[in-house]
This record gives C-alpha cells, sequence and structure tokens, in this order.
C-alpha cells in the first residue's frame, strides 16, 4: 500500500510539472506584508529548487510565520509577487493554491476521526467514496498509522496526531508542502526522531518542503536550503554549510550556534588572505569572497566554537596560539564547554568527547587554525 | 428609564419624548459597548486548539462542594416556592380562597381564542427560534473570522437590540411597518416573529461569538489549506464544534419569545395573540386562575424545549440569559 502511495504521489508530482535539475519552484519576489505601520516581512526575495527542503529559519518575530502563510493565502502580500510552479498565485485563494499546509498545533478537527481528518481534503474535491478511502488507508500505512484509523484526535500520542496532519496534507498530492514549526510542541527526543522521519519522506516523494522554524539544529540537520530571517528581512540563505560557516552576519553567526566573535581590524590584504589585527595579535586569514575589504576596516572575527581546542599551557600545536585562563566550564553530555579568558575576552572552546579528553583547569592554551576562521564585515 | 418611556407612551402618546428616553438608554448602550471592545480586544480565549488534548477537571474541595450546594438549594427553594404557587392556582378554583382541585382553567385555555393564542406562542417561538440562532451563528462568524471593514458597525448593529426595551422594539416595528402594502406581514403573524428574531439576536451572537473565540483559526486555515472555501469550513468544521452556541441561541430565542409581553404587545391583532397577551389581559380581568393555567401551559412548553434540546444535546444545554 505505501509503495502505492508513494508511487501515485511521486508520479503525479512528476507528470503535472516535469523536475529538471535546478528548476525554480517557488518565487518570492520583492515581497513586503505590513501589520499597521510594522512592516512584518520587509522586501524579501528568494527562490525554492523543486525537490528541495527548504527552510525558513529566525527568531521569534523575524517575519518567518508571516512569510509561510502568505504562500499559503492566509495573508496578502502588501507589495511583490509569490510564483509557484511558474504562476503568480497572489491573487489565488488560499484553498485553490495547492499548497497544504501542516501546523504548528497540528490543526487536527477534534469532531473527526483520524480516518476523517485524513479523507477530508478528498471529501472536498469531489473524489468518490471508494476512492478515497483506498487512498486514505494507504497513506495512513504510508505515516505508519495505518492501525489507528478509526481512533479519534484526543486519543492520539502528538507524534501520532504530527504524522495525521502530514498524512492529511500528502493524501491530496500538493504541489508544495508548507510546515509551520510542525515539531515544537514534542519533546526532544521524539522531535529529532520525527526530524529525521520527516526528511526521509521529503527525499522519498521529492516534494518541495518549505519549513519554518526557530530551531537551529532543526534548519542545519533538515534542509537542503535555509533562509535565515531577522527583523523581516533575509539576512542570508544558502546551504546549512555556508550559513553555519561562512555567516554574512554577526547576527547571523550568534544566531546559528555557539560562536566566538572576535572585533578586529583589518591590517592588510593580499591577494586571497586579509591580516586582522585584534587586541595586541595579528591573524592571517581566508579573505571570504563577495566582501570588499580595505586597510582600517572593522571586522569581526569569527570561529565556532567545536574549531578550537584546548591543550596544557606549554604546549606548541599547530596554528595559532592563546594562552588564557579556564574561567568556567560546562559538561554538556557529548562535549565539554569552556569558557577561557584570553586578553580580558572570553572565547568559548568546545571539546568533544569529554568521557576521553583531558579535563582542563587554569592556565591553557588555546590553538586555533586560521583557516577555520572567517571574517565579517561589522 | 423604560417604565418612564413607556408611561409617556401609553399616557400621554408622547412618542418624541418616548424617543428621547430611549435615545439616553442606547447611548448609555453604547458606552457599555466600547467598553467592552476595549476590556477584551485583542486577548486569546482559545480553548479549542489543533492539538487534542484530554484533560481531567481538576478535583473540587469537599467544602465549596457543599457550600455551594446549601446556596443552590436556597435559590432552588425560592423559585420553586414562586413556580410552585402559580402550579397550585393552575389546578385550584380560587387560590388561595378556594383550593378545591380543577382542570376548568386548563379547558378554558385549550378552547377557542386561548388555544389559538397557545398555538400561536409555540409556532412563533419556534419559528424565531429556528431562524434566530443560525442566523446569530452565521453572523458571529462573519464578524469574528472576517476581516473585511464595517464589521464592528455589524458586531455592535447586532449587540444593540440587547440594550433596546422589548417595549420599544415592538413599537419601532410597529412604526417602520406601518404601510398598507405590508399588512400581510403583522396579519400573519410574521411581524412579531421578525421583532422575536432580531430582538433575541444578541443572546445567539454573543454565544456564536464566545464559541467561536474559543476554537483557534488554525482550524479554519486548516480546512482551507485542504480545499475548502471559507464557508465549507465554517460549515465542516467549525459549525460542529459551534453546537453548543447554537443551542443556547435556539433555547435561549425560543424561550425569551414565548414568554416575552413587551415585544409583542403593540404588535399582536386578534388573529396572532399570543399566550402572553392573553395572561396580560386575563390578569386585567382578575381571572387568576386562567392567568396561572395560561402561565403553566407557556412554561411547560419552554421547559418541554429546553428537555428536548436536553436530551437531544446528552444534557449539554444552557440559556444564555433570559429576559421578559
Amino acid at each position: 500500500m505505501a509503495r502505492v502511495l508513494r508511487n501515485a504521489l511521486t508520479a503525479a508530482v512528476a507528470s503535472e510539472t516535469p523536475t529538471r535539475p535546478g528548476e525554480i519552484h517557488l518565487r518570492l519576489d520583492h515581497v513586503t506584508k505590513r501589520f499597521g505601520e510594522t512592516p512584518a516581512v520587509d522586501d524579501i526575495s528568494f527562490e525554492v529548487p523543486r525537490g528541495s527542503f527548504a527552510t525558513l529559519l529566525g527568531p521569534s518575530g523575524c517575519g518567518k510565520t508571516t512569510t509561510l502563510r502568505m504562500i499559503a493565502g492566509f495573508y496578502d502580500p502588501d507589495k511583490g509577487d509569490i510564483v509557484l510552479g511558474g504562476r503568480r498565485i497572489n491573487d489565488l485563494p488560499a484553498h485553490r493554491r495547492g499548497a497544504a499546509m501542516v501546523f504548528q498545533d497540528y490543526a487536527l478537527f477534534p469532531h473527526m476521526s483520524v480516518e476523517d481528518n485524513v479523507g477530508y481534503g478528498l471529501r472536498v474535491s469531489g473524489v468518490a467514496k471508494d476512492e478515497r478511502d483506498r487512498r486514505v488507508r494507504e497513506t495512513l500505512e504510508f505515516v505508519g498509522l495505518g492501525a489507528l484509523g478509526d481512533r479519534w484526535p484526543n486519543q492520539l500520542s502528538g507524534g501520532q496526531q504530527q504524522r495525521v496532519a502530514v498524512g492529511r496534507a500528502l493524501v491530496l498530492e500538493p504541489q508544495i508542502l508548507l510546515l509551520d514549526e510542525p515539531l515544537s510542541n514534542l519533546d526532544a527526543k521524539l522531535r529529532v526522531q520525527l526530524r529525521w522521519e520527516l526528511r526521509a519522506l521529503q527525499q522519498r516523494l521529492g516534494m518541495t518542503f518549505v519549513y519554518v522554524t526557530h530551531d537551529q539544529d532543526e534548519a542545519l540537520s533538515l534542509s537542503d536550503w535555509i533562509a535565515v530571517m531577522n527583523a523581516g528581512k533575509v539576512e542570508q540563505a544558502g546551504t546549512p554549510w555556508e550559513i553555519y560557516y561562512h555567516p554574512r552576519t554577526s547576527f547571523l553567526a550568534d544566531f546559528v550556534g555557539a560562536v566566538n566573535l572576535v572585533p578586529g581590524t583589518v591590517r592588510e590584504v593580499r591577494g586571497d588572505e586579509v591580516v586582522v589585527a585584534f587586541g595586541e595579535r595579528t591573524v592571517t586569514v581566508r579573505r571570504p569572497s563577495g566582501l570588499a575589504l580595505a586597510a582600517g576596516r572593522e571586522v569581526r572575527l569569527c570561529v565556532r566554537p567545536e574549531a578550537l581546542a584546548l591543550r596544557p599551557p606549554a604546549a606548541d600545536p599547530d596554528g595559532f596560539r592563546l594562552p588564557g585562563i579556564v574561567a568556567r566550564r560546562a559538561f554538556l553530555g557529548d562535549l565539554m564547554r569552556y569558557w577561557v579568558t584570553v586578553d580580558g575576552r572570553e572565547w568559548i572552546v568546545d571539546q568533544p568527547d569529554p568521557g576521553a579528553a583531558a579535563d582542563f583547569d587554569g592556565p591553557v592554551t588555546v590553538a586555533v587554525k586560521p583557516e577555520r576562521i572567517h571574517v565579517i564585515a561589522e | 428609564m423604560r417604565r418612564q418611556a413607556y408611561s409617556l407612551i401609553s399616557g400621554f402618546g408622547d412618542f418624541t419624548s418616548a424617543a428621547a428616553v430611549s435615545t439616553i438608554l442606547l447611548a448609555l448602550a453604547l458606552v457599555l459597548y466600547v467598553a467592552k471592545v476595549r476590556l477584551d480586544g485583542g486577548r486569546s480565549f482559545v480553548t479549542v486548539s489543533g492539538r487534542a488534548s484530554s484533560m481531567p477537571r481538576p478535583p473540587v474541595p469537599g467544602w465549596l462542594s457543599s457550600a455551594c450546594f446549601a446556596a443552590c438549594s436556597v435559590l432552588c427553594g425560592m423559585i420553586v416556592l414562586v413556580y410552585g404557587s402559580l402550579v397550585v392556582s393552575a389546578f385550584t378554583l380560587t387560590f388561595p380562597v378556594n383550593t378545591t382541585f380543577t382542570t376548568s382553567h386548563f379547558a378554558f385555555i385549550f378552547s377557542g381564542a386561548n388555544g389559538v393564542a397557545l398555538r400561536n406562542t409555540l409556532v412563533y417561538g419556534l419559528a424565531a427560534a429556528t431562524f434566530s440562532a443560525p442566523f446569530a451563528l452565521l453572523a458571529g462568524w462573519l464578524v469574528q473570522r472576517g476581516t473585511w471593514r464595517g464589521r464592528g458597525v455589524l458586531d455592535l448593529l447586532l449587540i444593540m437590540p440587547a440594550a433596546v426595551p422589548g417595549l420599544f422594539f415592538g413599537v419601532g416595528y410597529v412604526l417602520a411597518f406601518n404601510e398598507r402594502w405590508l399588512d400581510w406581514l403583522s396579519s400573519g403573524g410574521l411581524l412579531i416573529i421578525l421583532a422575536m428574531i432580531f430582538w433575541n439576536v444578541p443572546v445567539g451572537y454573543q454565544a456564536a461569538v464566545a464559541g467561536l473565540r474559543q476554537v483557534d483559526r488554525s482550524m479554519d486555515e486548516a480546512a482551507r489549506s485542504l480545499g475548502a472555501s471559507s464557508l465549507r469550513g465554517f460549515r465542516d468544521v467549525l459549525l460542529p464544534m459551534l453546537g453548543s452556541s447554537l443551542r443556547v441561541g435556539f433555547i435561549t430565542t425560543f424561550v425569551r419569545a414565548v414568554t416575552t409581553l413587551s415585544v409583542v404587545i403593540f404588535l399582536f391583532t386578534s388573529g396572532t395573540t399570543v399566550a402572553t397577551i392573553r395572561i396580560f389581559q386575563l390578569v386585567n380581568d382578575l381571572d387568576w386562575g386562567g392567568a396561572t393555567a395560561f402561565t403553566v401551559a407557556d412554561i411547560g412548553m419552554a421547559m418541554a424545549a429546553l428537555g428536548i434540546i436536553a436530551v437531544l444535546a446528552r444534557g449539554r444545554v444552557a440559556l444564555g440569559g433570559a429576559r421578559a
């Protein structure tokens, strides 16, 4: 049954819109949305490739849910175009957009059984009862709830409710699936489990998913493409790797994971390298592409805690050495986090596998390889 | 002020002064409306979210239970005393002078013009409740879920009848529909039904708005994202969750309709008289036996309607506040 659904969904998506590598499925072009005088979304533009798992990531109030709701058709943009599958959908009502949505609280209809919830969209579309029953059955099998069709939503666990919500959206074979923080109501372990299930589902179906979250781990682990939003604007969009290791702004570097942001000044630019002074020290690092730098420009050195290592004070590791003193530390299970004071500034250093690594206290050496340092313009 | 306005009409036929008095009442109602909007504007009252859960009721302390039971018993006793007197009077010759059992008062009220009045009461009450409750629910949905301009005005208009004394509602309808070509409205009782519908809309409307405010908007949005139009989503998703609001609207409209005197007193004709009018006339004639029998029959209708709805709703029924 599950195979039938999978094939059917894949065939449906493929037959309606032939997939070409890199083809743009969703495009937002200078979209603005205001509530009163306040711009919730301010002139944003981005493109989502067909069949990708795209994530809008940002803190509360950054405009990510507003953006998703504009794509869904629940809000009308004040300016700009939303184009889905080559067609401008600004003027289409929500129920004609071919974009199904999974809500943060699942929005399961409490007076309908699981089967009726999943079959509701098909009933609205006028699908015959036999066909409807068959597709509902297959979808429930597909999301692993084949035996729970006659249950009521309040008889299901949070994870099961989430699967019903996903199944209810998928059974319609939408062009695109919109997910508004669908895992945020679940406990941490289940969240991680369902995260992988969602990713596997998206890859099996080859469907375009647009996912909204404030959880950076979720965004990094699930996505093919991430747009980080702040104050109604897209700060940066790209692959998880680019977002994490090559952030373009301090906000972004700080929002996506722990980071050391050290203020410095450009001393010299030499081809692909740039010499940056910070405190009494200088370091030569790779010049980031697309960033115009000149001597005297204020910058920040951005280095992730896991890119640093602690060594005994007398050690002479490869790369750059920073003598410091351990100010405090925290055991986080899979790693030990140290806060090390170097020249009056605290650096965060993560040591993996604390059970096997040496335990540091007092004077230490912080070792950092210059190629792991990224420069951000102030 | 209602009494003063009534006196101005019934005693002096001074409609202009009565209108001025009722305008003051309306102005007071407007002030209260603005206060209400300011007090509850922007608050969330959602209790039915899209995430299903089963929450057990918290236990009530024994002393609190007993205290509530005692207080309710006193109240019930007072109510039983009043209604009991009516029943006893209806079944006795001339209560309290001659308490010989009789059913003659009931034979009297079920015959001739009295029987017509009782039938009219039932028909008008059912018709008003049948139209008022769904209308109020639909209006509640349009105002509470809509984003169109001017819904605040509709909200005000739908609440206003609650502030208008029933008497003026009736007078207003008489004046507004006092055209020869509209005589068919009053002769068939339609005018009374219309007055009952719109006089009772505020209760059903408020129940609908309260019900809708408890249902998260994600429910409507989920229906729309699954292909349903707004109206279809309302019908399939919201309406089944608003059964209690619909029941409140229906029952309250029916009970208020069959027990109102003030709304119908200027609207009835000889063929469209209702129970409360006949009770008023019998009291004026000092026929207490007939009046109390009519009252018992009228209350019986209301109780029967409550009972039927309670059975249909498996006990989940409440009144939205009745007023004569």
